[in-house]
């Protein structure tokens, strides 16, 4: 998942920083495998990347969202992120 | 002479002359030219208010008399009173067929509900996941309409799973507030109707009624009885006639006031069951499409990939 948030970033020249995976224990109905992630850049590709990432077959949660102005560039943005995939837990019947 | 000469017969045989009349004997005998024999008429007697019928008589006529109009008027209140206990009964056990009916119902449809409700919870878990109304890029779209001018600006947008925060500056505290006004209209949160199925307790209560009325046994002790003993037993019969009365619809109106709130409970829980069987297709098609499309846990070693979605035209993106 990580590397597949790494692709949408560079197609919209999004730069990633402090990437980090996990998961989290099953919580009923999915089983939940995040990255964490910190971006910056400008404000219409941050724009792309947040669209792209997220789709209803994706099953891709935004557990945490933080943009702010950046302090040193107001014209950039700097972006922090807790991204999931729910997946269906293993028992689950398919 | 007149009916000589219109052609009856006025010849008699006997003649009767009321001794009274004695005087006229001969004329009435010269005039129809036969002999008179003589009759006395006796009057009646005259009326008198002396009735010779004893006085215990008369009074035990009189309250059979009463009696009786007593007998019938206790068969017509008995009659309606049973009338009316009748068609309380005929309620309870409309009340306990309505019941025993809804549950074959509730039963009848319990695990495609059971199952409807499974599909609801599961699909309401992974809103955040399928519903894009709860996506970032969504809430900053309608965050960004709501702008109210361009003298605001976001600074900073938080979003966690229970919050979303935002920050902004502008340069009138009231486009700030017209602003914090529009972002509280925007619905970014859907609540699904949350269902509660409670299954009623279902309680019988049996009567049992075993007495047996001899009415001749009743009738001769009645009878044998003084008037006194009389009343005493009437009294009696009657604290007792209410008192089973009493119990009969305590009983009676309980079972009917238990009966009707589960019967209400009932029918709350199949109306939720039609409410949700009428969305059994929606549900069966939103699970089969999860099933189709979820991605599946298989363990830490990475889970069959599922490519994010980075084929969409970013054309039609507003920001």
């Amino acid at each position: 998942m990580l590397d597949q948030l790494k692709q949408i970033a560079g197609k919209h020249k999004v730069l990633i920083e402090n990437p980090a995976i996990g998961n989290s224990p099953t919580v009923g109905a999915y089983q939940s495998v995040f990255a964490s992630i910190e971006t910056k850049s400008p404000w219409p590709p941050l724009v792309h990347f947040l669209y792209d990432v997220q789709a209803p077959d994706a099953f891709i949660v935004f557990e945490s969202a933080n943009i702010a102005i950046d302090s040193s560039d107001p014209t950039q943005m700097r972006g922090k992120f807790k991204i999931a995939r729910w997946y269906a837990p293993a028992s689950a019947t398919k | 002479m007149t009916a000589e000469l219109q052609g009856i017969s006025a010849s008699f045989q006997n003649v009767l002359v009321d001794e009274k009349c004695f005087a006229l004997r001969g004329k009435v005998e010269q005039a129809l030219a036969s002999p008179t024999e003589m009759m006395a008429v006796e009057t009646p007697p005259a009326s008198t208010g002396l009735n010779l019928l004893p006085q215990a008589w008369r009074e035990e006529r009189q309250r059979q008399v009463r009696r009786d109009q007593w007998k019938k008027r206790l068969v017509v209140a008995g009659i309606a009173y049973g009338a009316i206990v009748a068609l309380a009964l005929i309620h309870l056990g409309y009340l306990k067929f309505r019941a025993r009916q809804l549950d074959h119902q509730i039963e009848r449809d319990a695990p495609r509900t059971v199952f409807v409700r499974a599909a609801a919870n599961n699909w309401k878990a992974l809103v955040p996941a399928i519903d894009p109304h709860f996506y970032p890029i969504e809430i900053l779209l309608h965050v960004f309409d709501s702008l109210p001018s361009q003298d605001v600006r976001i600074t900073a947008y938080n979003q966690s799973a229970r919050q979303i925060s935002i920050e902004g500056e502008a340069n009138k505290a009231a486009l700030a507030y017209q602003f914090a006004d529009k972002v509280k209209n925007i619905r970014i949160c859907k609540i699904l109707p949350s269902i509660c199925s409670r299954r009623g307790y279902c309680r019988t209560i049996t009567l049992n009624s075993g007495w047996r009325e001899d009415r001749d046994d009743c009738a001769s002790i009645l009878q044998r009885m003084n008037r006194r003993e009389q009343v005493l037993a009437g009294f009696v019969a009657l604290v007792v006639f209410l008192l089973a009365n009493l119990f009969l619809w305590s009983w009676l109106l309980r079972t009917i006031g238990d009966s009707r709130v589960e019967v209400a409970k009932r029918k709350q829980t199949h109306n939720e069951q039609t409410v949700l069987l009428r969305e059994s297709d929606l549900w069966s098609k939103r699970e089969q499409w999860l099933r189709e499309h979820q991605p599946v846990f298989t363990g830490p070693a990475m889970p069959r990939p599922c490519s994010i979605s980075s084929n969409r035209s970013p054309a039609n993106i507003r920001y």
